[in-house]
């Protein structure tokens, strides 16, 4: 097995089901597994990793390759290629669809996770912090923030306020998800039966929206409008990633139901309400002699 | 102020599509021939293009400063009767909710077709277009810092010329498009035509009759190949002229909406 040295894959761990956090470490992953490509796949957690890898990043004899478009381009050159048999109308087709998912919903995973305030500060950053080593998760959620609010700024410079910019998020979303659910149709893939590259990319920016428990839903109850993108979801998971485990494993459920029940009463502030309530009424009516003891 | 512009977008798609198209609609750009942009001028090619293959009439309306007039700070922006809307896909989706749309009898899968090559001609040559001219030195020096600045008196036009290549250049590295060469961004413009080309092969429009995706194509290709004044933009003109299908394709409509000489650009 001297070819699995050759290839070294790094990448941020995966957690809730998901086989990478980062939408660009999914794509690698998932390109990996459709090519057959025998790497080894390795994961951000450590301080040495830390310090000499970028997140997604392939290793081929000193060939370091730090970004998807990158790692396709240097797969392609060594004969890893899953888009062979597509005719020149379909290849055509790929680009589109490619440049539409990564410029419609790539802006819009990026504001959920990062620019969303509820989801920023308790589930991205708290699962970053705890998931990368010491001075990176600081330096990695700072970089990311910095680069969303920059993408958001380029695309709405005239809008500073974040729920018009939501808005603007969903509702394009939302027209793009469409087209996607009609394209692919009752189709397994998007063209075809064999995935190919809009399937990874398309993958990795639905996964994370629809399997990632966010403390803010909106996104969630979307998906229910396009049955067939969920069992696509489903499908590449069966099939390519079948050992991912669903439990969470940096955010334990206690904590999550903590701060879901944040807005509720408990039970026992209310007992005590109507318990003092109860004798305050009780002492009122004995005092004015309407209860004679 | 924002609310209300998010308010005014809502009403439009409510109440605009009560009201016919009006007599007086107006579409406001920037003067052609001394300030417009290699992009903007594409913009605004593609919507007349587009209002002329819907068959409604409007007026286009130079102004100098139409960029800081338009309700999205883009070029163009049409004003009809009470409502004022920017950008292609503003104005599409406004003369849709008024009955009139070019792609109705399109099925499901050729909207969304549709809908991708469009956003690919907006994330590939549209933003080769600006990287041409905002970060190509030859180009900017010549053509694009002095139409820019034209409007401007003289201090302030350097500063306004610095202020908005400034938010050019990054708009263009949040696309990761600006540590790329010259060399490169033809490249990717080339393989744009080349899908492009490939989707056209043998047809007059992309979905046999004419749509905004059409508009749009046109729109870039008649800017690009009429412009040619700096070596970079020649290039990308070189690049485009290479795919008949697309040159013949941007004629086509030029002969057929436009209605004006295109001999131009094939000379």
């Amino acid at each position: 097995m001297t070819e699995t040295d050759k290839f070294q894959l790094y990448v941020f761990e995966g957690d809730c089901g998901l086989v990478s956090f980062d939408p660009e470490c999914i794509q690698s992953i998932l390109l990996a597994k459709l090519a057959k490509l025998p790497v080894k796949i390795n994961l951000l957690n450590s301080i040495r990793k830390c310090a000499r890898y970028t997140a997604p990043s392939l290793i081929n004899k000193k060939v370091v390759s730090t970004n998807y478009s990158e790692i396709v381009s240097y797969l392609r050159t060594k004969n890893y290629n899953i888009d062979q048999s597509l005719s020149p109308k379909q290849c055509s087709e790929m680009l589109a669809l490619t440049t539409l998912a990564n410029s419609k919903l790539r802006p819009v995973v990026d504001f959920f996770f990062w620019m969303d305030a509820r989801n920023s500060e308790d589930f991205t950053t708290m699962w970053y912090m705890r998931a990368l080593p010491l001075p990176f998760n600081f330096m990695h959620t700072r970089r990311e923030k910095n680069k969303v609010a920059d993408l958001m700024e380029a695309l709405y410079p005239n809008d500073t306020n974040v729920e018009i910019i939501k808005n603007f998020m969903i509702k394009s979303a939302t027209q793009c998800l469409t087209s996607f659910s009609s394209r692919l149709g009752k189709q397994d893939y998007f063209f075809g039966s064999t995935p190919t590259t809009v399937d990874i990319i398309v993958y990795s920016y639905i996964a994370p929206l629809i399997k990632l428990p966010f403390p803010s839903s909106e996104f969630k109850n979307l998906f229910n409008l396009w049955p067939n993108l969920t069992m696509f979801v489903k499908r590449i998971d069966a099939k390519y990633l079948p050992d991912v485990s669903v439990e969470s494993k940096y955010l334990k459920k206690d904590e999550k139901i903590k701060s879901v029940n944040d807005d509720d009463v408990s039970y026992t502030a209310i007992a005590i309400i109507i318990l003092s309530a109860a004798s305050i009424i009780f002492g009122f009516a004995v005092n004015r002699g309407f209860i004679q003891t | 102020m924002l609310n209300t512009m998010a308010l005014i977008d809502r009403v439009q798609l409510e109440l605009g599509a009560q009201e016919p198209w009006p007599k007086d609609a107006k579409l406001y750009q920037p003067y052609e021939v001394e300030q417009i942009l290699l992009s903007d001028n594409a913009n605004c090619l593609a919507v007349q293009a587009f209002l002329k293959m819907c068959n409604l009439d409007f007026v286009v309306e130079p102004r100098a400063n139409a960029e800081a007039m338009s309700p999205s700070g883009k070029v163009p922006f049409l004003k009809a009767g009470a409502f004022v809307v920017s950008e292609l896909e503003g104005i599409v989706s406004f003369v849709n909710n008024k009955g009139i749309s070019l792609t109705e009898k399109f099925d499901q899968e050729a909207k969304s077709d549709m809908r991708a090559y469009m956003s690919l001609v907006h994330n590939v040559i549209e933003v080769a277009e600006l990287y041409i001219s905002w970060v190509d030195k030859e180009t900017y020096n010549e053509v694009t810092s002095v139409r820019n600045g034209s409007i401007y008196p003289w201090p302030l036009n350097h500063i306004q010329n610095r202020a908005k290549r400034n938010q050019v250049i990054k708009k263009l590295k949040v696309l990761q498009w600006y540590k790329k060469s010259t060399k490169e961004v033809l490249e990717e413009v080339e393989n744009c035509c080349q899908a492009l080309s490939d989707r056209l092969e043998g047809k007059e429009y992309f979905f046999g009759t004419s749509c905004e995706l059409d508009a749009l194509l046109y729109g870039h290709v008649h800017t690009v190949l009429t412009n040619t004044k700096t070596v970079a933009m020649k290039k990308l003109a070189d690049v485009i002229k290479k795919f008949n299908i697309i040159t013949e394709h941007c004629r086509r409509i030029d002969e057929q909406f436009m209605r004006r000489s295109s001999c131009v650009y094939f000379g």
